[in-house]
């Protein structure tokens, strides 16, 4: 039943190919294996199938980067990696088409960062491309997830002096890795975790939720420390992405669920106050910033269209990246302080 | 828990059948009972364990007056019985009433009245309705000399036993003790048990696959904001949606419920055969929650006089049958109306039978190609339309979403089809239009409802699978041969099944619709 089951899945767009670099220093710059053909689809129906190539950094976009090239760069976790939309489609491509394909645009989206992996990417492609202007995308989650130590990420770890980013190795058991290596291959394998994201502590209910408990602080000491990682990133992120903070742009995500129908509304993860904060904070340092809520709301209003794909999946579709791309331009290249 | 939950395949499943056929191997039928039905309080128990005292008060309550009623009847005390039987059946009615109508009735007299009585939010026990209704058949039965109980483990188990708990089948006393009873039960038979896998399965494929694959596309059509004004097709796909969803999530449920009790060698009734195949009202009754329909019938509508009472007094208890039947379903004024459209199906099902018989003529019993395949359309038409009263959220959706049926929001196409039909076929359609349809999911959508159908209308049903598994696989083989392929079949199964979980589980939770009711 399984090799049927195996041989029936090699037959249907399964998510295969993209596989995470080895090298761990390069990593997040370098996502996946570079130039791999790879396939991706989600949900069980395998919803959504495209497949492609990744490029010379191994993210899923039809052309290589430059070294040296100065380009513009997005930044963000799977909202801007954009599996489930064309590349003419997503943020930095209608951000290349903007501005004429004169200027580069590279996509820095990698599947579950939060903003202390985006601290260290714009250090990494500081020193590899030299960008002239960035785009950062925070969702619901970005800001309480760079507290948290998970292996192989970035995360702010409270030491004596101060809040610090720090690399949590990624390692694996010997005997573990032959055997993710000879399964990964499967579709089987790729099937159950890649489109029903299938991992083995959903079978142990009682010790997630105790888990969870076990990670929740308080709720006073929650609020400083998100604060904390907030004035920590804006503070680096200049020094470390070698860009002025007037040609840094944050695009804030809302909660578009809630816009559609406040039944569904999301609970927020990242404390409203430190997402305010973020906001207040970052203006006065000069960055660009748009809350893009409102906007999405103002055009719900009119329109009543979907930025995403409702309700089964929250990832921006061409209108959400459309919307957010505008937003981008004017905020970095149609102010009035110059063009970046 | 649910059916389709890890939980409950990978720990509680296994752990069950394991010590019942254990207790049963030890000789000790009476203890694999006991264990069967502390099992199913725990199954009761992990959803909400403040109701297992509910529960419990309910059983144990309707057995000593089961007993009592046992008692005064064999002392032919009839009077003493028949008032201990109607104090019995208002307990359990009055339990009912508390929990799932009382703040229907108060939210109704304050709108009506225009009161402003308060009442706290009565949280609903989940299967509170069909405990109860087992009950009462029991009792009354009891009384009519029909069931005889002493065993209070096997009356626990009747009441509690884990696969009918939550939404059925309603169970009838008289098809379960005698199982209870019987010592072939407490014993383990891999042929049964394969049999229970497959019913299992396919009940879980219906659930986890047809009907929560297919309720993306309910939402947006019946919960769609009240100022959107549905048009003729998101309406049509919307509520065929949601016909096709409600069939495959409760058959499913009833599928998996009668598995899982044939893993144990205890069957449960049927409750579904292929109702949308139905040619007409009547028979869409005798193949539709089979269970609930003849606990109606034979505790309510034969009671009420039936047809003994001239045709004026047949129609007016099929519609009091029926409108309360809407009523058992949830305490809300869609659940009566959706109750009563039904209620006057069959009336006019029955008129026109009788129009046919005695005034053209007709013999029921022979149809033609084209009087059949009418018969099922309209059928299937009326219950459609009935159903978008049971799912609707307040009476102006149901109504908005019916205009839409209507056509009276107008025909406006999907915009993503314009580019194909606009320049050939649509140029002949005069007056359509193209635009944006909020509640469409797409062509997807077609595809999902067309496939769907075509399983219900033209695929057998679970009970056709497996006789025709039993026919063809198991009795044509040998004792040995037969065994060989039920391990197998039992093997290759449990991987689909871990396979359906995984599914499932990739969604979060889905409850089955009947846990509402």
């Amino acid at each position: 039943m399984l090799v049927t089951l195996e041989l029936v899945l090699r037959m249907l767009p399964v998510s295969v190919g993209l596989y995470q670099t080895e090298r761990s220093d390069l990593w997040p710059l370098n996502s996946f294996q570079a130039h791999l053909p790879y396939t991706v689809s989600t949900t069980w129906e395998l919803r959504n199938a495209r497949h492609g190539r990744t490029n010379n950094y191994g993210h899923l976009t039809p052309f290589d980067y430059l070294p040296g090239s100065r380009p513009v760069i997005v930044v963000g976790n799977s909202y801007i990696e954009s599996q489930m939309n064309d590349y003419r489609d997503t943020l930095q491509g209608r951000l290349g088409i903007m501005l004429g394909q004169t200027e580069p645009v590279y996509g820095m989206g990698v599947s579950g960062l939060s903003m202390s992996d985006y601290l260290a990417m714009a250090g990494q492609a500081s020193a590899e491309f030299a960008p002239r202007a960035a785009v950062f995308v925070l969702v619901n989650g970005d800001i309480s997830d760079s507290l948290i130590d998970r292996p192989g990420h970035y995360y702010f770890r409270e030491t004596t002096d101060g809040w610090n980013l720090t690399l949590h190795p990624r390692s694996m058991h010997p005997l573990l890795t032959r055997v993710r290596q000879s399964v990964g291959d499967l579709y089987l394998f790729r099937y159950a975790t890649q489109n029903l994201r299938f991992t083995m502590p959903e079978l142990a209910p009682v010790f997630r939720e105790a888990k969870a408990r076990g990670l929740a602080a308080p709720v006073g000491k929650e609020v400083a420390a998100q604060f904390a990682a907030v004035d920590r990133f804006l503070a680096e992120l200049p020094g470390r992405s070698g860009i002025e903070p007037r040609c840094i742009a944050f695009l804030l995500d809302g909660d578009r669920f809630g816009i559609y129908d406040p039944r569904v509304a999301l609970p927020p993860a990242d404390l409203p106050e430190a997402r305010e904060h973020f906001i207040r904070k970052a203006s006065e340092l000069g960055y660009r910033v748009a809350d893009l809520q409102p906007l999405f709301r103002e055009h719900y209003k009119i329109r009543r269209r979907h930025f995403d794909y409702y309700p089964i999946d929250a990832h921006w579709n061409g209108l959400g990246h459309r919307l957010a791309a505008e937003r981008a331009y004017d905020l970095l290249f149609r102010q009035p302080g110059g063009h970046c | 828990m649910l059916f389709n939950s890890y939980e409950f395949i990978y720990v509680f499943l296994p752990v069950t059948a394991l010590l019942f056929f254990a207790f049963s191997a030890s000789g000790r039928p009476m203890l694999a009972a006991g264990w069967l039905g502390l099992a199913s309080l725990f199954f009761y128990g992990y959803w909400s364990p403040r109701y297992i005292l509910l529960l419990l008060a309910s059983i144990a309550a309707n057995y000593l007056m089961g007993r009592g009623i046992l008692r005064l009847r064999d002392e032919r005390r009839l009077r003493g019985c028949r008032l201990l039987v109607m104090a019995a059946v208002t307990f359990n009615l009055g339990l009912l009433a508390y929990y799932k109508y009382a703040n229907f009735f108060v939210d109704s007299l304050n709108a009506l009245a225009g009161t402003g009585l308060q009442l706290e939010r009565i949280l609903l026990p989940i299967g509170i309705s069909f405990f109860t209704f087992t009950q009462i058949a029991y009792l009354v039965d009891a009384y009519q000399g029909k069931a005889r109980e002493s065993n209070p483990v096997h009356y626990l188990l009747f009441v509690s036993y884990f696969p009918h708990l939550i939404a059925g089948p309603i169970l009838h006393h008289s098809e379960m003790m005698p199982q209870f009873a019987d010592r072939r039960t407490y014993r383990f038979d891999v042929t049964n048990f394969s049999i229970g896998v497959i019913f299992f399965f396919i009940g879980l494929f219906k659930k986890v696959v047809l009907a929560d694959g297919v309720q993306l596309f309910v939402g947006p059509v019946f919960d769609a904001d009240p100022s959107y004004r549905l048009t003729f097709l998101e309406a049509w796909l919307g509520a065929l949606a949601y016909t096709l969803q409600l069939y495959f999530d409760f058959s499913g449920y009833s599928d998996m419920a009668i598995g899982l009790s044939k893993m144990f060698n205890i069957d449960l009734p049927l409750n579904f055969n292929s109702p949308y195949k139905a040619h007409n009202i009547v028979e869409f009754w005798r193949r539709w929650h089979m269970t609930l329909s003849r606990f109606l019938r034979d505790y309510l509508y034969i009671p009420l006089g039936g047809n003994r009472h001239g045709l004026l007094r047949r129609y007016a208890n099929l519609m009091a049958t029926m409108l309360l039947g809407g009523l058992w379903h949830g305490a809300g004024w869609n659940f009566v109306i959706w109750g009563g459209l039904h209620g006057m199906y069959l009336v006019c099902n029955h008129a026109w039978q009788g129009f046919r018989v005695k005034v053209l003529g007709h013999d029921l019993e022979r149809h033609t190609a084209r009087g059949r395949v009418a018969g099922a359309a309209l059928t299937f038409l009326a219950v459609v339309l009935a159903w978008v009263f049971f799912r609707a959220p307040s009476f102006p959706a149901a109504v908005n979403i019916l205009q839409g049926m209507a056509g009276i929001h107008g025909a406006v196409l999907p915009e993503q089809w314009q580019a194909v039909l606009a320049t050939g076929a649509a140029a002949t359609v005069g007056g359509m239009s193209f635009g944006y349809l909020e509640a469409f999911g797409g062509t997807r959508q077609i595809v999902w409802v067309a496939a769907l159908l075509a399983i219900a209308w033209g695929l057998p049903n679970s009970q056709q699978i497996i006789g025709w598994l039993k026919t063809r696989v198991v009795a044509r083989a040998g004792a040995y041969a037969a065994q060989s392929r039920s391990w197998c079949m039992l093997g290759a199964l449990s991987v689909l099944i871990s396979f359906l979980a995984m599914i499932n589980g990739s969604r979060g939770v889905s409850e089955f619709i009947y846990f509402n009711f």
